[in-house]
C-alpha cells in the first residue's frame, strides 16, 4: 500500500516538475506573435507558424485519408468474415498482424513511407524529376533593361531551348508574378545608346526644373523670394514639357508641385535634398518606364517553374502528402482496431432486425451498424490523431530538419511539423532557442489536450447503450 | 395464381371465401373482426379446410453436421395463429428462421425440402432472400429497436424499398403504429429515441416496424419471453388483432400462451414434428403420448 502510494506520488511529482519547468521556460514567450511568425535565425523573432500550419495540414490529410480507410478495413474485417476455412485462417492472420502493427516503432513506418510514398519504389523515377506532374507551369524568365522580370509560359519542359523572343513583339502571359506586358527586343549593341538617350531625357528635365526654380528664386540665392503655387505649377509643367516625357506623370506632377512650393525658405543643404527627392522620383519612374519591356536580343532566359495549389506529382517526394500518408500508416492500425471494437459493440440483433426487414447485408451495415458505431469510431480516430500529432520520428525521415519559413502551398511542398520544429530548436546551442522550444511544447500540449478533450466529449455525449 | 392446396378449402369457417393469394396485394379482404381479447376459437376447423399460406414439405435443416430439423411437413393456414412449441433445442426456432431464410447468414447452415409460398419454393437458390424478407416479417425474442427515433424505426423498411414522400411516410408510420396499438402512447415523441421506451413498447414497435413493409406472414420468435405479464398481454391482444390480416407463426416456450392465442399448434421434439393440429385438440386430447407428457409438464 505504502509502496503504491509512494510510486504514485513520485510519478506525479516528476510529471509536475516537468510541466513546471516547461511552463517556466516557455510561458514568457507565448504570444500571438509566436503563433503567427515564421522561424528565424534569431530566437527572439522566431515563430511557430510554419510548424503549426504544417501540423494542421498533415493532421487534416491524415484524417481525411486514414479514417475512411480504417473504417472500411474495420467493416471488411468485422462484418464480412469469410466462411471458407483457408480464408478464415488468412483473416485471422491479417487480424493478428493489424493488432501487432499498432505496436511497431514509428520510425519503421518512416522508412516504409520513404520508400512507398516519397520514392514510390522508383516506379515513377526520381522525386526530383517526377514522371507524372499536374499543376506545374514552366516559364522563361527574361530580365528587361529596367531590371524587371518577365515570364513567358513554356509548353513542355524540353522547350527550354526555343528562342522565345524570335518574333516581335512578344506578349507575356499574365501571371501572378508579372503583369501583362509587351516586349520590345533590341540588339545587344543598341542597349547602351538606348540607356544613354533615356539618361539625356532625364537630364533635360532636371535642367529645366532647376532653371525654373532658380529663375523664380532670383539669382541672389537662397530664401530671397517665395514661390507662389501658380509659379510652382508653371515650373513643373514647363520642365515636363521640355523633356517631352511620354509617361503619364499626373500623379507625380502634383507631388512635384508640392515639393517645389515647399522649397520656399529652405537653405542650401535642405534644398539640395529636396531636389534630389524630386529629381529621383522622376528618375526612377521614367527610367523604368522607358526601359521597361526592352529585352536584349540573345540574352539567355532562365527556366523557372511555378506550382499551382493543386500541384501533384508522382512520386510524391518529401512533401506534405508523403509525410501525412506515412503518419496515416502509423495510426491506421489504431483506427482499424477501435472501429472494429465499435462495430462489435453494436448487437448482432440490430443487423438481424434490419435484414429481417429486407435490408441487404450492406444496407444493414451502412444504415444501422455503422451509424451506431460512429461515436466509438470517432473517439478512436481522435485519439489516433492525437498520437500522430506528437510523432516526430517518421516525419524526421520524410521531411528531415529543414529551415521552413513558409506554409505549404501544395501537397508536394516542403513542410515541418510541431515536434520537428521543437526538436530543431531544442538541438540548437543557446538558451534562447531552448526557451522557445519550451513555448512550442506548450502549444503542442495545448493542441494535444484539446484533441483528447474532444474525444472525451464525443464519448460522453454520443455513446449510449445500444440495447 | 391459385395455390394448388387451396382448392380443398371451400368449407372454411370464416366468412371470406378463400381467394387466391396472389403475389402481394391480392390478399383476401379482411374477415370480420374477432372480438378483442377472446380466446382463439375452440372449434377451429380442420386444417385441410383452410386456405393455406405456407406449405412445408419434408424440410430438413442442418447446422454443419448437426441435423436440427428432421423431415418436417406441415401446412400453415392463412390468417391464423400457428404456435410452435417444444423443449429448448428442438429445432422450432431454426424451423422459423428457414422460412425467411435468416439462416442464410449462418455459416454451415443448409436445408433440404420445400417451403412453398404461392407455388415458389423459398429454399430455392434463385429466390432473392432480401426480397423474400419484405414479404415475411420477423419479430425477435428480445426487442431490438434500432438506435434511431421511433419514427425512423418504423420508416426504416419502407424507405429501403420504396421512394416515399414525406407525407406518405408520415401516414404509413401512423398507420403501422396504430395497428401495433402503440400510436396513442408514442404519438407525442415520434422523434425521440426508440431506446427510451419500455420493453413492451419496444416489442410492439418492432411489430409495427415489421408490418410496415407490408408482409403477408409474420414470424415471431418467442416475442414475449423478455417481457412482463402486462406487456405480454398487450402483445397477445395485438397478435389476435393482426391475425385478421396476417398469417402469424409464433414460437413459444409458454404453453399457456400457445393455448391462449393460437388456432393451431405444432409440437416439435428433437427436430421432429411430433404432432400438429388445432390447439384445442392438442391441449385437450393429444394423440401422441410424448405431446401429452410435454403439455402436462412431465418433461421439457
Amino acid at each position: 500500500m505504502a509502496v503504491a502510494w509512494g510510486a504514485t506520488a513520485l510519478a506525479i511529482g516528476i510529471l509536475a516538475a516537468l510541466i513546471f519547468a516547461i511552463a517556466w521556460l516557455g510561458l514568457p514567450h507565448l504570444s500571438w506573435d509566436f503563433l503567427t511568425r515564421f522561424p528565424s535565425k534569431d530566437a527572439e523573432s522566431s515563430g511557430f507558424k510554419a510548424a503549426l500550419y504544417g501540423s494542421i495540414l498533415v493532421m487534416f490529410i491524415c484524417g481525411v485519408v486514414g479514417i475512411p480507410l480504417g473504417v472500411a478495413s474495420a467493416v471488411l474485417l468485422e462484418e464480412y468474415q469469410p466462411k471458407h476455412a483457408w480464408l478464415r485462417r488468412l483473416h485471422g492472420l491479417i487480424q493478428m498482424n493489424i493488432t501487432n502493427l499498432a505496436g511497431v516503432p514509428s520510425i519503421v513506418y518512416g522508412i516504409l513511407g520513404l520508400t512507398a510514398f516519397a520514392q514510390m519504389f522508383g516506379l515513377f523515377g526520381n522525386p526530383l524529376e517526377p514522371k507524372f506532374v499536374i499543376g506545374q507551369q514552366w516559364y522563361h524568365r527574361y530580365m528587361d533593361a529596367a531590371g524587371k522580370s518577365y515570364y513567358l509560359p513554356v509548353s513542355g519542359r524540353g522547350a527550354a531551348s526555343t528562342p522565345a523572343h524570335a518574333d516581335l513583339p512578344l506578349r507575356a502571359e499574365p501571371s501572378r508574378r508579372a503583369p501583362e506586358a509587351e516586349f520590345s527586343v533590341v540588339r545587344g549593341d543598341q542597349i547602351t545608346p538606348l540607356k544613354e538617350s533615356v539618361e539625356r531625357e532625364i537630364d533635360t528635365f532636371h535642367d529645366a526644373l532647376s532653371d525654373g526654380i532658380n529663375a523664380t528664386r532670383g539669382p541672389r540665392g537662397i530664401g530671397a523670394a517665395a514661390i507662389s503655387p501658380a509659379a510652382a505649377e508653371t515650373i513643373v509643367d514647363q520642365a515636363l514639357a521640355a523633356a517631352s516625357f511620354r509617361s503619364d506623370m499626373q500623379k507625380n506632377r502634383d507631388q512635384m508641385i508640392a515639393w517645389v512650393r515647399g522649397m520656399n525658405g529652405l537653405d542650401g543643404a535642405e534644398l539640395r535634398a529636396i531636389r534630389r527627392e524630386v529629381f529621383g522620383l522622376v528618375d526612377r519612374a521614367e527610367r523604368d518606364r522607358l526601359l521597361q519591356g526592352v529585352i536584349v536580343a540573345g540574352s539567355e532566359p532562365t527556366l523557372i517553374d511555378q506550382r499551382a495549389w493543386y500541384y501533384f506529382a508522382l512520386p510524391f517526394g518529401r512533401g506534405v502528402l508523403a509525410g501525412a500518408l506515412t503518419l496515416m500508416l502509423v495510426i491506421l492500425p489504431i483506427i482499424i482496431v477501435s472501429s472494429q471494437e465499435a462495430l462489435r459493440a453494436v448487437p448482432q440483433s440490430m443487423r438481424h432486425g434490419a435484414m429481417a426487414l429486407g435490408a441487404t447485408k450492406w444496407q444493414a451495415i451502412a444504415k444501422i451498424a455503422l451509424p451506431a458505431a460512429i461515436p466509438g469510431t470517432c473517439t478512436g480516430a481522435i485519439l489516433a490523431l492525437s498520437r500522430a500529432i506528437g510523432e516526430a520520428a517518421p516525419l524526421l525521415i520524410i521531411a528531415g530538419i529543414v529551415f521552413i519559413t513558409f506554409t505549404p502551398g501544395n501537397l508536394m511542398d516542403d513542410f515541418t511539423v510541431m515536434p520537428l520544429q521543437i526538436y530543431n530548436w531544442a538541438g540548437k546551442p543557446g538558451g534562447e532557442f531552448h526557451r522557445i522550444a519550451a513555448t512550442g511544447i506548450i502549444v503542442l500540449l495545448a493542441v494535444l489536450l484539446s484533441f483528447n478533450a474532444l474525444a472525451v466529449f464525443v464519448r460522453n455525449r454520443f455513446q449510449k447503450p445500444l440495447s | 395464381m391459385t395455390h394448388p392446396l387451396q382448392t380443398e378449402s371451400h368449407t372454411a369457417e370464416r366468412t371470406d371465401a378463400p381467394v387466391a393469394l396472389t403475389e402481394r396485394d391480392g390478399r383476401a379482404p379482411a374477415p370480420a373482426a374477432r372480438p378483442l381479447g377472446t380466446i382463439a376459437s375452440p372449434t377451429a376447423p380442420p386444417m385441410n379446410e383452410l386456405p393455406v399460406s405456407l406449405s412445408i414439405k419434408n424440410l430438413s435443416g442442418w447446422y454443419g453436421d448437426f441435423k436440427a430439423v428432421r423431415d418436417v411437413s406441415l401446412n400453415i393456414p392463412a390468417r391464423r395463429i400457428t404456435a410452435l412449441i417444444g423443449p429448448s433445442g428442438c429445432g422450432k426456432s431454426t424451423f422459423l428462421r428457414w422460412i425467411n431464410r435468416m439462416n442464410d447468414m449462418i455459416a454451415g447452415a443448409r436445408a433440404e425440402g420445400v417451403i412453398d409460398l404461392h407455388g415458389e419454393n423459398l429454399l430455392d437458390r434463385k429466390i432473392d432472400a432480401v426480397r423474400l424478407r419484405r414479404r415475411i416479417g420477423m419479430v425477435f425474442q428480445r426487442p431490438n429497436p434500432f438506435p434511431k427515433s421511433i419514427y425512423d424505426n418504423v420508416a426504416f423498411g419502407p424507405r429501403l424499398h420504396y421512394r416515399l414522400t414525406r407525407r406518405d411516410t408520415d401516414a404509413l408510420v401512423q398507420g403501422c403504429l396504430q395497428r401495433a396499438a402503440l400510436w396513442d402512447e408514442v404519438k407525442d415523441r415520434l422523434r425521440s429515441s426508440a431506446l427510451g421506451i419500455s420493453g413492451g413498447q419496444q416489442q410492439r414497435l418492432c411489430i409495427a416496424r415489421a408490418i410496415a413493409t407490408g408482409p403477408e406472414l409474420l414470424l415471431m420468435d418467442e416475442p414475449c419471453s423478455a417481457l412482463d405479464p402486462k406487456s405480454t398481454a398487450a402483445i397477445e391482444r395485438l397478435m389476435q388483432e393482426l391475425c385478421e390480416e396476417y398469417t402469424i407463426v409464433i414460437v413459444t416456450h409458454n404453453m399457456q400462451q400457445a393455448a391462449r392465442i393460437s388456432d393451431y399448434t405444432a409440437f416439435m421434439y428433437a427436430g421432429d414434428l411430433v404432432e400438429y393440429g388445432p390447439t384445442q385438440k392438442i391441449f385437450s386430447n393429444p394423440e401422441n403420448k410424448q405431446t401429452e407428457e410435454y403439455i402436462s409438464g412431465r418433461f421439457g
